[in-house]
């Protein structure tokens, strides 16, 4: 009788399935990454390039045009992702945990740690339009 | 016995056990989830429910079922499992199935939070955008685990599935393992469907309406998401969720202390988080902010669901077969359905752009009346309101915090002032607020007399604003009925009104704000808008026969004026928004003591040679440029003047050719604007004039005011608008309407920014119009809370003052110089004597008892006052020397013509002229 490895049938299946879930585990990370490169190619927004000063909220983006500075920061609260959409007293408000901001998007009062994300932009070629890169 | 009685209710309540009556919640849910799904559209899935709640009270009553079964399917679940936890027994499960059993608990809330944000209101929205952060977080598996889950954001396939799929599917196999049946039992079905079904006619599941800035995530996450405010690194409520999943499952295999331990971790973790859920619930309002829910009213503090699905059968329902449910702002506007074809709006809120809800609030979701209405604001635009009305995100947010704090809201400076004559306030410069009036006797003299002329005074009662209405918030400026909107309106209040009248024609909220929205409160006081037009008031009776004389006008309050002299812009066309700024007039989110430090424009903004910053429309600011849009001032390639104070935009005047131009905002005429007059800034003998001091050509005054306390007249509290008995009462002595004292107005060498300061910048004061502020004799004798023992007082305190009676030309030399009522000695005879060189006065009113000054006085001929002589800090009469100086130039006058070449040089260097005296020039001599 040969010497070797005892397993019995239930652990030799239970062994296979775990061993089974890397290569599953690769083909659903890749399949959703195929899948999110598909959906994000244009992942851009255009806003006018005569934007009045002042702070605009535009869904995913906050513009903040004063004096000659423009900044684009990110509606995304960077402590849970709520959209920012309500100012007071020059003060940017997360209504869902009272994280503060201020217009240079730098974090006040927590919850949230970090400043918001902030945008590049470009001009259009006609320079009537705002490019904002969205990542 | 009252054991054994709550023992029976609780019988009767449940009256099988939490575990069966948990799984026929979840099958009533399941079932009614496929009917739910027909009119359910993925693509618009918040659209879909808002069209069956307003048309469709029949899917309505599925979605009704779907949620309520629900919220109870979870409830009897975490009872069910409750029981378990408090009752020390063995497990008698398998392992495996234990373990699928605490995992189901996640899944459980995972097919819950699903089918919350499958409405996809702003409350759904938020909370996926947390749901997926929160998902992110797990360490190397976060991204894909949330993608798959969540999918891409505006996308509701993969939750959808998740919702009636993996979620459901793995809670009824669960569901099989552990009770070893899926139907339980038909008696408990057939209640609680029938519980449900009774419930659900009568309840409506909630559906945020995306204006209200309250976001909350559902009630069962709020315990987390009150955690979640004090984690800055949410991956910790992760681990604590799976910390007490950890525990559920090990405790079968703990025994004694460990066990009992572990339990009452697990019991006390949820009294905790029950406790942080209520606090979620009550205590959170807008922006996160702490509230008390005793001050946010029943309304807002409870979500009422109350909304039978009978309702839904309305009569109207019958025309949406043509007309289809109007959608603004993506949301399904019932209200339009049967308020169609209202006119009268200007564009911007017009509700074919905004809705009704954006404004009115109530539920737009119903087409029934009574449930439409509920909690509807009648009349949006109060200060109590405005931020839930005009002030809502997608509209005019920041305005409603600065109109708050502004002085038209505060009355600050009024308050402070007559707290000050009271012996209540030590300090002029102190801030008070309206809001903080209470029963003092200062306090009730406001009550009595003064304090109806704020912005958080409600409008309570429809209809256009008058003379006589105070207060209103927004709409004290914006509200402006047509003609047609009028006649709707009164036709309405008539008896048409019992016939099922049809209002069609509304009332709008405009930016052309005419003179007579200032009117009723700034006749009052100062008097500004009655001066701005030419009309002073008198003490005639409104039934004298001399009324019958044009000269003459009546207002509505029934005070007669008489014509006088109109201010030259008036005379031109001009409004008061044409000069005053949204951010003078609505303020700029500063707080200020006194109204002058609240206003920006001076005259030089515009009348001067040398602009300062100037504009292109482009570089406007938000709101200055949504002003000059709505203006439909389309010339965009002028340079805009700018208000130096402030720096904003004066939207309507501008540069064309080197001249100066402004556009009248009302009547769109074009004017002209001249630049100041040589003699206005000719040498440097008169810099440190303001403007309105040459060029006020009245203002008015009265001499002889009495206030007393009179417990037994009846009087009534225009602050809390009720009846008291006492009053404070003022009786008038005479009215008068002359070219106004002149004080000077002290100011930090670095804050002079404006009048005369444009150019040279080098005066630390300016004289500025005064008139009586507060001259009066106050009697408090009778007033009942009086404290102190001086009840009787005078008081002699002039005010700086505006008058708002600009004329073109500027007064006379001698007007200021040889004039006792400018130099603030009051009327009389004031003359010079060449033999003695010296200046003499003869008063024309009495002395006054308390202080032997004419009535008319502010201060002793050549002579000064000590302690305090004005309403404000920095400002004073003329001192000695000074009244020495102008009295010098006045004897000058009493000879040489003002336009003579002399007086002329005397500007430029009034003493080399001294130097250079005439034999016959005889200046005057000086006591002390």
């Amino acid at each position: 009788m040969k010497k070797g490895l005892k397993i019995s049938r239930k652990d030799f299946f239970r062994l296979t399935g775990l061993i089974l879930l890397f290569p599953f585990y690769l083909i659903w990370h890749i399949s959703v990454k195929n899948h999110k490169l598909l959906q994000n190619l244009n992942k851009e927004i255009k806003i006018p390039a005569d934007i009045s000063a002042g702070i605009h909220f535009l869904d995913q983006v906050i513009v903040i045009k004063e004096n000659d500075r423009l900044s684009i920061f990110s509606s995304r609260c960077t402590h849970l992702g709520c959209r920012i959409k309500h100012m007071e007293n020059n003060k940017l408000i997360c209504p869902c945990h009272g994280s503060v901001f201020d217009l240079n998007g730098t974090c006040l009062k927590g919850p949230a740690k970090k400043s918001l994300e902030s945008y590049n932009y470009s001009r259009t070629s006609d320079g009537k339009s705002i490019i904002i890169q969205l990542t | 016995m009252q054991l054994r009685k709550t023992g029976n209710i609780k019988k009767l309540i449940f009256f099988d056990s939490y575990g069966m009556m948990s799984l026929s919640f979840f099958l009533i849910a399941l079932v009614s989830g496929i009917f739910l799904a027909i009119p359910f559209d993925i693509e618009n899935p918040y659209s879909s429910i808002g069209r069956l709640l307003i048309a469709n009270p029949w899917a309505s009553l599925f979605r009704n079922l779907h949620y309520w079964s629900a919220q109870f399917f979870l409830v009897l679940a975490v009872l069910h499992i409750w029981d378990y936890l408090k009752k020390s027994k063995e497990i008698s499960l398998r392992k495996g199935v234990w373990f699928r059993l605490v995992i189901s608990i996640l899944f459980i809330f995972l097919l819950m939070l699903s089918g919350f944000i499958l409405k996809a209101d702003a409350d759904s929205m938020q909370a996926r955008r947390i749901l997926e952060s929160l998902l992110s977080s797990i360490p190397v598996f976060g991204d894909l685990i949330s993608y798959t889950v969540l999918g891409s954001e505006g996308d509701f396939q993969l939750i959808y599935v998740h919702h009636l799929a993996t979620t459901s599917i793995f809670l009824v196999i669960i569901i099989i393992e552990h009770a070893k049946t899926i139907w339980g039992s038909l008696r408990t079905f057939i209640i609680l469907l029938a519980f449900t079904t009774v419930l659900s006619i009568f309840f409506q599941a909630p559906l945020h309406n995306n204006l209200d800035p309250v976001m909350k995530g559902p009630w069962y996450f709020l315990g987390l998401q009150e955690i979640l405010h004090w984690l800055s690194y949410p991956g910790i409520s992760l681990m604590l969720i799976t910390g007490i999943l950890i525990l559920i499952y090990f405790l079968p295999s703990l025994r004694n202390r460990p066990e009992q331990l572990t339990r009452n971790l697990i019991l006390y973790s949820f009294w905790a988080y029950l406790l942080l859920s209520v606090t979620g619930n009550f205590f959170r309002g807008e922006n996160w902010r702490w509230q008390w829910p005793w001050n946010e009213g029943i309304n807002r503090l409870f979500y009422n669901p109350f909304n039978p699905l009978y309702a839904g059968t309305d009569s109207y329902r019958d025309s949406l077969e043509i007309s289809g449910i109007p959608v603004v702002l993506g949301r399904e506007e019932g209200c339009l359905v049967c308020h169609s074809g209202m006119k009268g709006f200007s564009p911007a809120h017009d509700p074919e752009a905004i809705g009704c809800v954006s404004c009115h609030g109530g539920n737009s979701f119903s087409l029934n009346k009574v449930h439409a209405h509920r909690n509807m604001i009648l009349i949006p635009g109060n200060n109590t309101d405005a931020a839930r009305s005009c002030g809502t995100t997608d509209c005019h947010p920041d305005i409603p915090v600065r109109v708050k704090s502004s002085m038209m809201s505060s009355l600050s400076g009024m308050i402070t002032v007559d707290r000050f004559v009271f012996g209540e306030a030590l300090d002029l410069n102190e801030l008070s607020h309206v809001s903080g009036l209470g029963q003092s006797a200062a306090d009730n003299h406001l009550r009595d007399l003064c304090a109806s002329c704020h912005l958080g005074n409600e409008k309570t009662e429809t209809g256009p604003v008058t003379q006589l209405s105070r207060g209103g918030g927004c709409n004290a400026c914006h509200l402006d009925y047509s003609d047609s909107s009028l006649k709707a309106h009164n036709d309405y209040h008539s008896t048409k009104r019992q016939n099922n009248y049809y209002f069609n024609s509304h009332p709008s909220l405009s930016i052309n704000i005419s003179n007579d929205h200032c009117f009723g409160c700034h006749s009052r006081s100062g008097r500004i808008s009655t001066n701005y037009e030419g009309w002073h008031e008198t003490q005639l009776d409104e039934h004298d026969s001399l009324l019958d004389n044009p000269g003459f006008r009546v207002l509505e309050d029934h005070r007669v004026f008489m014509r006088m002299e109109d201010d030259i812009h008036h005379r031109k066309g001009m409004a008061c928004i044409d000069c005053h700024t949204s951010y003078e007039l609505m303020g700029d989110g500063n707080i200020y003591r006194h109204k002058e430090d609240q206003l920006k424009v001076s005259c030089e903004d515009c009348h001067t040679k040398n602009p300062g910053k100037t504009f292109f429309p482009g570089e406007f600011d938000s709101e200055s440029k949504k002003i000059h849009d709505l203006r439909a001032i389309t010339d965009q390639a002028h340079r805009y003047l700018s208000v130096l104070k402030s720096g904003d935009p004066l939207v309507n005047t501008f540069i064309n050719n080197d001249s100066l131009w402004l556009y009248s905002k009302l009547s769109g005429n074009l004017h002209p604007v001249l630049p100041p007059a040589e003699i206005c800034t000719r040498g440097e003998a008169h810099d440190d004039l303001g403007c309105s001091a040459c060029h006020t050509s009245w203002a008015p005054r009265c001499l002889g005011c009495h206030t007393e306390y009179e417990p037994h007249t009846t009087g009534y509290d225009i602050y809390a608008n009720k009846y008291t008995k006492g009053s404070w009462v003022e009786y008038a002595g005479k009215y008068m309407a002359i070219a106004p004292t002149l004080g000077v107005e002290l100011h930090n060498r670095k804050n002079i920014e404006t009048e005369k300061v444009r150019d040279k910048n080098k005066s630390d004061r300016i004289i500025k119009p005064a008139i009586p502020g507060m001259v009066m004799t106050l009697d408090k004798d009778m007033y009942p809370k009086r404290s102190g023992a001086n009840t009787f007082s005078f008081h002699r305190l002039f005010s700086p003052a505006g008058p708002h009676t600009i004329q073109a030309e500027g007064r006379s030399c001698k007007s200021c110089h040889n004039d006792p009522v400018t130099l603030g000695y009051g009327e009389g005879k004031l003359s010079f004597n060449n033999e003695s060189r010296k200046w003499s006065f003869t008063p024309r009113y009495e002395l006054n008892k308390h202080d032997n000054l004419p009535e008319d006085a502010w201060i002793p001929f050549l002579g000064e006052r000590r302690a305090q002589v004005s309403t404000r800090n920095n400002f004073r009469p003329f001192s000695l020397n000074e009244q020495k100086r102008i009295l010098t130039v006045g004897v000058c006058l009493n000879c040489h013509n003002e336009d003579s070449d002399i007086m002329m040089r005397s500007l430029d260097d009034f003493q080399e002229l001294l130097k250079q005296l005439s034999p016959e020039c005889k200046l005057p001599k000086w006591d002390n």
